[in-house]
């Protein structure tokens, strides 16, 4: 049993140990350091993930040795080996951030609560994007669900306990939706590990339990991923948590519901099921189309910057659903292009942000006269992300823009091509508005002037370091396309079970490949 | 094989102005890159440069040939001009766009690909608004919102068109294309917009004069030329581009008769040139691209020259409207001739530059037996000899004497404007420079008698007709007013017919919307209670209605799920 | 008028003509002797033509005369159909507003007629860089 067999495990064992650490020292700058210390760790191992899933090799592993079905088992391919690096990768740059970037927001006794719900939201995403097994997804994205609430409701605002409650009664729903939805599964096939579902589930015949278990899945997801019109708690949740925390969250909590979407649909009830008898992208997407469309335009008149940043999230999901919706390897490829891309953009963005509260107390976006003046590091990085999330060419939005538009119109849907390119006018407008009255309005205080300094180096690094990461994705994009592809490739070979058919094969396998 | 390009010089100096902080220094900068672009430029070898792999694609970064070739030469100029001309401005926001900018119009003339246009026709999009926004007011930042609307709706047409005629053809290279595929007419709308087609030109008049004196300078030499050039390289021959350019020469001309903004005068004269230039493309012959690429040569010189005379007055009394000008001459003497070469050069009176570019694609429709066109053309010359040869000069520096003494231009200013005046009459004295760096190698002599002779009769007796109109009192009034054009549509009717509609869709919406919520409150009451003490609950999406479009959702899903069994 | 006294060169002394109706009327003289010339040399060579009419003995005197007359004419009455006071699209568009004078170095010298480049030159850069400390107010 070498160090690289444990790697699975490590991935959520790191941050898992790391929580209760953080409680047992109740110091807010050593938490910190345990934090930072898991992210990187965390990033590390699913480095290691991503090499070694990137030729197709799947690796599953066994928790407690105890063999799958009947025990929990881990499953890593290029997919989730991408996605628990996204995760934890912003979690550690976030967290670098959040050093100075929560002084202000959260009061120093909470930062180790604080720390510690951030370890068990890390636990949770990772967890829920690393196990194979149905109920264990669920069990995780309870985890990071109580995490966010905390986190959510740690915000400096009286609105942050509010919008917590919100998200904490639309997230139970949702939870229990895909507890639902899982049970049903469980009823119509017996098992909770998802290969074994996916061999065993009775698609010819569609039986009501399995079209019950379906629907419920299908808006527990989109509860979770926020996809348009479920998507209302996001909205207050990204506004009133603190900056940080919602930096944390724009890139990964919806994403990793993106990708338990993915993986239930196109692996678990497999393709020929979810969109060729289920007609599931009838369901998503129009939801995706109205969503990328109507939240442009509401991102277009939101007073604060937060919130618009928040209503801009839920219409570039919509980008990326649409792109699933194919079901084509582009589409799927541009699918998971954006939530990869989509996650260094609106961090970055959100970050920003953070840099404008962390000085000024607010993001009233008519307040920001004179912020080029006064915060011009900060306001070039806003400027930068903001191109990014139009999808100006060079940046890492326009990969992901090109290749879904490419995707559409190989599928002939010029129409929706249409759309996005029209709903990227909007973004246009709306991060022009910001950047104009950040570059070239008067500041609106009673003195003309804006008496407020940079933000401090050790917030400004980390969101450089993302900007110039998605700069790096933009001009190469060929590295995460190629990454992404592999992934479309793998959802598109359908169930998980021919993997594991043999199951004497499994049996004896054990621990590791 | 080298990525070095002399976009990238501009880039990299836009980027690098960000770090420096002595303003004179930036400014230094801002003279000097275009004048290395512009050396770099003629010693380029014909050919392809610069190959690179960009999202799974073969980009041809680099395709140097003649076309190209003039293009980037004299956008080099142009900026190198503009940035004299701005030498005193200490912006850096306006350094930064103005080198962003030129730098991408150069870059998007050597594109040998449609992505890499995309990319610089985006980024022309981008930085030139700054130019605008950096008036600073109110009516700057919603003429150019308008302007970045516009301006990005034609690069995504281009994106758009460019993946469908990938699709159709399996080829990204930007060549001659023909018309026909959804693909294809994409581009050609998104040149069209850029080229500020007939009813797609608004953005042009709505925004240049709305930009800083300096900036207008800038805006008037690229976007529009680089889709002339985009015309030219993609759609040649085009018969409809003769048909449209015929239009473009013939209807600004009125409107620039009577507007009263000198600086929108222009703008409408800078649409009537580019009608010229699209009838060139239109033809399609090696002559008619010739003139075409020397037209917008000259063209770039002369109406930079006029704007910066305009935006020296403008600089100096702070208005640019002729109903608030007249009897400059007197203290700006050096700024009237220069702006009297301008007019004359854009008048084409012999030995100016108008007089050697013009000709060509007259030349070139009278072979080709357009004789409609060419007629069109012939009135067009009068008119722009009305309006910007006779109406520019005359309101700004002579007509009555409206009581103004401003101090002459600044140095650097008479400097710029002497340089391009200069570069204005050499042209005009000698053509054969300018000809031996046309694309097509097609012999032509401007300096026939008869072509003289024509010229100067067409010339005078319209200079006769000024007189007769003056004397008769015909000649429209400068007076302060605007008018409206077809962007009325967006600007007036549409918001107002939303406006007229809307309070009337919100009741449609509202109602049922109302009555279903209240329905659904009470069957979630125990939530409700839940939220009341407090009573913030109640802002923005309550859980009730969140619960309700969940309920909603889920209904739908069961339902459609179910539904196909 | 402004004096000539200290300058090295007045160009304005070139435009001093359209001033003085006596010497406008004799460039108006001029340019029909110009043009009653042009006309006889036209009637006297034969021109190169692409078309027919072209070739018609003072077309191109005719055509521009009447094609200015006309451009000029219509022009006139298209402002009766197209014009709208100023602030009509909006009150804050830029063709009511004033542009805003710290971009400019407005100079008006009413009574003083001397004025060195050098002095504006300080003038601007003084006047460029108080209005950015203040942060550009109008």
């Amino acid at each position: 049993m070498n160090f690289f067999d444990q790697v699975p495990a490590l991935q959520i064992a790191v941050p898992l140990i790391g929580a209760p650490v953080c409680v047992l020292l109740r110091n807010g700058r050593a938490a910190w350091a345990v934090t930072q210390f898991c992210s990187v760790i965390c990033t590390l191992l699913s480095c290691m993930l991503v090499a070694a899933t990137r030729d197709g090799t799947v690796i599953r592993y066994e928790l407690g040795s105890w063999s799958a079905p009947s025990g929990i088992e881990y499953y890593v391919d290029i997919v989730n080996a991408s996605v628990l690096l996204v995760v934890s990768f912003i979690s550690a740059i976030v967290c670098l951030y959040a050093y100075r970037g929560a002084e202000k927001e959260i009061q120093q006794d909470k930062h180790y609560l604080f720390y510690t719900g951030w370890l068990l939201c890390i636990t949770g995403l990772l967890g829920i994007v690393i196990t194979g097994d149905a109920f264990n997804a669920f069990v995780f994205l309870e985890i990071s669900s109580l995490a966010t609430y905390l986190l959510i409701s740690l915000g400096p605002d009286r609105n942050s306990l509010t919008a917590a409650f919100r998200y904490l009664i639309m997230g139970s729903i949702g939870a229990s939706f895909i507890l639902i939805g899982v049970g049903f599964l469980f009823a119509a096939t017996g098992s909770l590990n998802m290969a074994d579902i996916s061999a065993r589930i009775p698609i010819a015949d569609s039986p009501r339990t399995v079209l019950v278990a379906f629907s419920f899945l299908t808006v527990g997801l989109m509860i979770k991923a926020a996809i348009f019109p479920l998507h209302a708690w996001l909205a207050n949740a990204y506004h009133y948590a603190p900056v940080t925390v919602t930096a944390l969250l724009s890139g990964t909590a919806t994403k990793v519901s993106l990708y338990l979407l993915l993986r239930f649909f196109f692996n678990v009830f497999g393709i020929q099921f979810s969109f060729g008898q289920m007609l599931l992208n009838y369901v998503l997407l129009p939801a995706a189309i109205a969503g990328f469309v109507l939240m442009s335009v509401v991102a277009l008149y939101q007073s604060d910057l937060r919130r618009m940043l928040a209503y801009s999230s839920v219409a570039q999901i919509g980008y990326i659903v649409a792109g699933i919706c194919l079901v084509s390897p582009l589409g799927i490829s541009a699918g998971i292009v954006h939530i990869i891309n989509h996650a260094l953009i609106k961090s970055a963005l959100f970050m920003a942000t953070g840099c404008i509260v962390y000085r000024l107390g607010h993001a009233h976006i008519q307040s920001l006269g004179g912020m080029a003046k006064q915060m011009p590091i900060t306001t070039a990085a806003f400027i930068a992300s903001g191109l990014s999330l139009i999808g100006v060419p060079l940046t890492a939005g326009f990969i992901s823009k090109f290749n879904l538009i490419a995707a559409m119109l190989e599928q002939g849907w010029w129409i929706g091509a249409a759309l996005i390119l029209a709903s990227s006018l909007m973004a246009t407008l709306y991060i022009g508005r910001v950047v104009e009255i950040m570059i070239f309005r008067k500041p609106r205080t009673s003195t003309g002037t804006l008496e407020v300094n940079e933000a401090p180096m050790q917030m400004l690094i980390p969101l450089w370091l993302l900007i110039a990461l998605s700069i790096v994705f933009g001009i190469f994009g060929n590295e995460t396309l190629s990454i992404a592809s592999a992934g479309a490739e793998r959802l598109l070979t359908g169930p998980l079970a021919p993997a594991l058919v043999p199951e004497s094969a499994y049996l004896s396998t054990g621990a590791g490949q | 094989m080298t990525l070095a390009q002399p976009a990238f010089l501009f880039l990299a100096a836009a980027a690098g102005c960000a770090f420096i902080r002595n303003a004179k220094l930036r400014a230094l900068l801002l003279l000097a890159v275009p004048c290395i672009s512009l050396l770099w430029v003629a010693l380029l070898d014909s050919g392809t440069h610069a190959t690179v792999q960009y999202a799974g694609l073969t980009l041809e970064m680099m395709r140097v040939d003649g076309l190209s070739r003039i293009f980037a030469i004299i956008f080099s100029i142009a900026a190198g001009l503009s940035a004299l001309y701005a030498w005193h401005v200490r912006d850096l926001m306006q350094q930064i766009a103005t080198l962003a900018y030129a730098g991408a119009a150069i870059g998007g003339v050597f594109a040998g690909d449609l992505l890499t246009l995309f990319l610089y026709w985006e980024v022309t999009a981008v930085a030139s608004v700054f130019l605008i926004w950096a008036r600073r007011t109110h009516g700057a930042f919603s003429t150019g919102m308008r302007y970045l609307l516009i301006q990005v709706l034609s690069g995504v047409l281009l994106l758009m068109g460019l993946l469908l005629h990938y699709q159709d053809s399996g080829s990204m290279a930007f060549t001659s294309m023909t018309l026909g595929s959804i693909g294809t007419w994409c581009i050609f709308i998104a040149f069209g917009i850029k080229c500020a087609f007939p009813l797609l030109h608004n953005w042009l008049q709505d925004s240049y004069p709305a930009a800083t004196v300096t900036g207008t300078v800038v805006l008037s030499a690229f976007t529009t030329k680089m889709a002339v050039y985009a015309l030219a390289r993609g759609f040649p021959g085009t018969e409809i581009l003769v048909y449209i350019g015929a239009v473009m020469t013939l209807f600004p001309i009125f409107f620039a008769e009577i507007e009263n903004d000198l600086r929108r005068v222009l703008a409408y004269s800078l649409n009537n040139q580019l009608g010229f230039m699209v009838v060139g493309v239109g033809i399609g012959t090696p002559l008619a691209i010739n003139g075409t690429a020397a037209h917008a040569f000259c063209h770039i010189l002369y109406k930079a020259l006029l704007f910066m005379s305009i935006g020296a007055v403008l600089f100096r009394t702070g208005t640019s409207k002729a109903s608030e000008l007249g009897g400059l001459y007197r203290t700006m003497p050096k700024t009237a001739i220069f702006c009297l070469i301008g007019a004359a050069s854009i008048s084409a009176v012999p030995l100016f530059s108008g007089f050697v570019s013009k000709s060509l694609i007259l030349s070139a429709a009278g072979k080709e037996g357009y004789w409609l066109i060419w007629i069109a053309l012939l009135i067009a010359s009068a008119g722009v000899l009305s309006h910007s040869g006779i109406k520019i000069p005359y309101a700004a520096f002579f007509a009555k004497d409206c009581g103004k003494r401003p101090a002459e231009a600044p140095r650097h200013m008479l400097w710029a404007m002497g340089i391009t005046a200069s570069l204005c009459v050499l042209i005009g004295i000698f053509p054969g420079v300018l000809y031996s760096l046309l694309p097509n190698d097609v012999p032509y002599h401007p300096y026939t008698f008869g072509h003289i002779l024509t010229q100067l009769q067409l010339l005078g007796f319209a200079l006769l007709a000024f007189v007769f109109v003056m004397k008769t009192g015909l000649h429209p009034h400068e007076i302060r007013a605007v008018n409206v054009d077809s962007d009325w549509i967006y600007r007036k009717f549409l918001p107002k017919q939303i406006k007229r509609i809307s309070p009337t869709i919100g009741i449609l919406v509202s109602l049922p919307g109302k009555w279903l919520a209240n329905a659904v409150a009470h069957s979630t009451a125990q939530l409700a209670k839940l939220s009341e003490p407090r009573g913030v609950l109640a802002r923005g999406w309550s859980i009730n209605s969140m619960v309700f479009i969940l309920t909603v959702v889920m209904g739908l899903v069961l339902i459609f799920n179910f539904g196909k069994v | 008028m402004p004096s000539k006294s200290n300058k090295p060169y007045d160009f304005a002394a070139w435009f001093t003509w359209v001033d003085n109706p006596v010497r406008v009327r004799r460039v108006v003289r001029a340019l029909l002797i110009f043009c009653a010339v042009l006309f006889v040399i036209d009637l006297l060579y034969h021109r190169h033509a692409y078309f027919g009419f072209e070739q018609s003995r003072g077309f191109y005197a005719i055509s521009g005369f009447v094609a200015f007359a006309g451009i000029v004419i219509l022009a006139g009455q298209l402002r009766r159909l197209i014009r709208r006071e100023e602030n009509y699209y909006s009150p804050e568009s830029i063709d009511g507003e004033k542009y805003p004078p710290n971009e400019l170095s407005i100079i008006d010298n009413k009574q003083r007629s001397e004025f060195t480049d050098s002095q504006q030159n300080e003038s601007i850069t003084s006047r460029s860089t108080a209005h950015m400390d203040q942060g550009g107010d109008k």
